[in-house]
């Protein structure tokens, strides 16, 4: 049997006028972000481990004083509660900020050329500094201090609910939850515990 | 170019089977299309292959970019209005395949494997429908509800916003409609969630689309049984989702 494209051509057809090639831009940036953090969510990927962009992992490092006050601080278990939990420090930190991830976005609202509006956690970052305070890692439980816990308890709780998808979907929110995000690793590292 | 993704978590869903009839609906018409297979058993490529239908082996062309993609389905089609790419289920190129394909097509059919992976997730945030099909049985039924829970996620996440509708396949093949058909149905209407009207019935010519390589059109009387309320069904189905898709297109010229 042959074919040609000519063959059973509809003598009703379906009206396809509205329909056109054209091309189309895709932000893969962000689409891919949205992909890879399905995979928390029992999204499975075909690639293999060689064909995803590895991060390499730095070891902590011991010698390095941690800050010793302990007062004040609030657990992130406290923030994500029970069903938010997750065991152990590293998981924690990956939960929170996974390096990868938080560059991508990074680039996603650099593409958008939209300013940073992140005050509330600007002034609890400034609050930190005065205070000289730093997150600290103490046992399996990560804690911080009660300025910046507020800034992101909201943030935490959402990520734990929903993952990161709230925030792409808002250029505001996204840029809070960024740099909150980065300042808990930045203050995380100085304190001599590296994540990733 | 419109993006309509079909997407179930589950497999045995009839996902292949809408996105062929669907895809063999617009060639009828006259339109182009390509379907973007992303089941590692590929039947949309066995099925084109014996048709005579252009296929890309996905794995085999190894793309590196949009341009990379675009080359090759320009080679492939090459005057034909239809065309098949498989992926072997690898997300890695997905995208570029995308892009590539609203150059050549007036419609992309993406067709994931059937289970809970992110090939599905990267098809969904860029589709301009999501068809979420599902024979009446309460496990499908479930899975409905997984995916489009899923399928919200990635909208927030993709700050695009997705239309999709649940559809019947499978359905009851008359005006009797079994006891667990009607509950569903019930319980998706109390839901509010958005569904097609028509239901693509369980006819044994939807299955001789595959079984004999050839479009629903093309079938005879010896190929399979009841051809003419099986191309009815099939016409009815892609007209609703034409039809949906017209609408979305004026509103936005509009």
């Amino acid at each position: 049997m042959s074919f040609n494209q000519f063959d059973n051509l509809d003598e009703d057809p379906l009206d396809l006028s509205f329909a056109a090639p054209q091309p189309r831009k895709i932000d893969k940036t962000a689409a891919q972000a949205a992909a890879e953090l399905s995979e928390q969510k029992g999204y499975h990927s075909r690639r293999g481990p060689a064909a995803r962009q590895e991060v390499p992992q730095s070891q902590p490092t011991p010698e390095t004083p941690k800050p010793p006050r302990n007062q004040g601080r609030v657990k992130i278990s406290d923030l994500l509660g029970e069903e938010g939990k997750i065991d152990g420090l590293k998981a924690q930190l990956n939960f929170i900020a996974p390096a990868d991830l938080i560059s991508r976005f990074a680039q996603t609202l650099r593409n958008r050329g939209e300013p940073s509006r992140w005050q509330l956690l600007e002034k609890s970052l400034d609050a930190l500094d005065r205070e000289g305070e730093g997150a600290e890692a103490s046992g399996d439980q990560l804690q911080l201090s009660p300025d910046m816990a507020i800034a992101l308890a909201h943030v935490i709780k959402r990520i734990s609910a929903e993952g990161l998808a709230p925030f792409a979907a808002d250029t505001a929110e996204a840029d809070l939850a960024y740099d909150a995000l980065l300042a808990v690793r930045r203050y995380l590292e100085e304190g001599g515990v590296h994540v990733r | 170019m419109f993006n309509i993704t079909i997407a179930n978590n589950k497999g045995g869903s009839g996902k292949t089977t809408t996105a062929n009839l669907l895809g063999s609906e617009i060639y009828a018409s006259g339109g182009s299309i390509i379907i973007l297979e992303g089941d590692p058993n590929r039947p949309h490529a066995r099925w084109a292959e014996k048709r005579g239908f252009p296929v890309i082996e996905g794995p085999k062309t190894s793309i590196s970019n949009t341009e990379e993609a675009s080359l090759a389905i320009a080679d492939a089609m090459n005057g034909n209005r239809l065309l098949v790419i498989t992926t072997d289920g690898d997300e890695g190129s997905v995208l570029d395949w995308i892009e590539a394909a609203a150059e050549h097509c007036q419609f992309l059919i993406c067709d994931p494997e059937g289970s809970p992976n992110q090939w599905l997730q990267l098809a969904v945030s860029q589709a301009d429908m999501v068809l979420i099909p599902f024979a009446p049985t309460t496990l499908d039924a479930d899975q409905v509800q997984a995916t489009i829970k899923s399928l919200k996620q990635t909208e927030r996440m993709s700050g695009r916003k997705i239309d999709y509708r649940v559809m019947l396949t499978k359905a009851s093949n008359g005006a009797v409609r079994t006891r667990d058909e009607n509950e569903l149905r019930d319980a998706l209407t109390k839901n509010n969630t958005p569904m097609l009207t028509v239901a693509l019935a369980d006819r044994p010519a939807f299955r001789g689309v595959f079984k004999h390589n050839k479009m629903l059109s093309e079938l005879d009387e010896a190929d399979a049984g009841g051809l003419q309320r099986a191309r009815e069904n099939s016409k009815a189905f892609a007209a609703e989702v034409i039809g949906i898709l017209k609408t979305k297109a004026q509103q936005v010229a509009a």
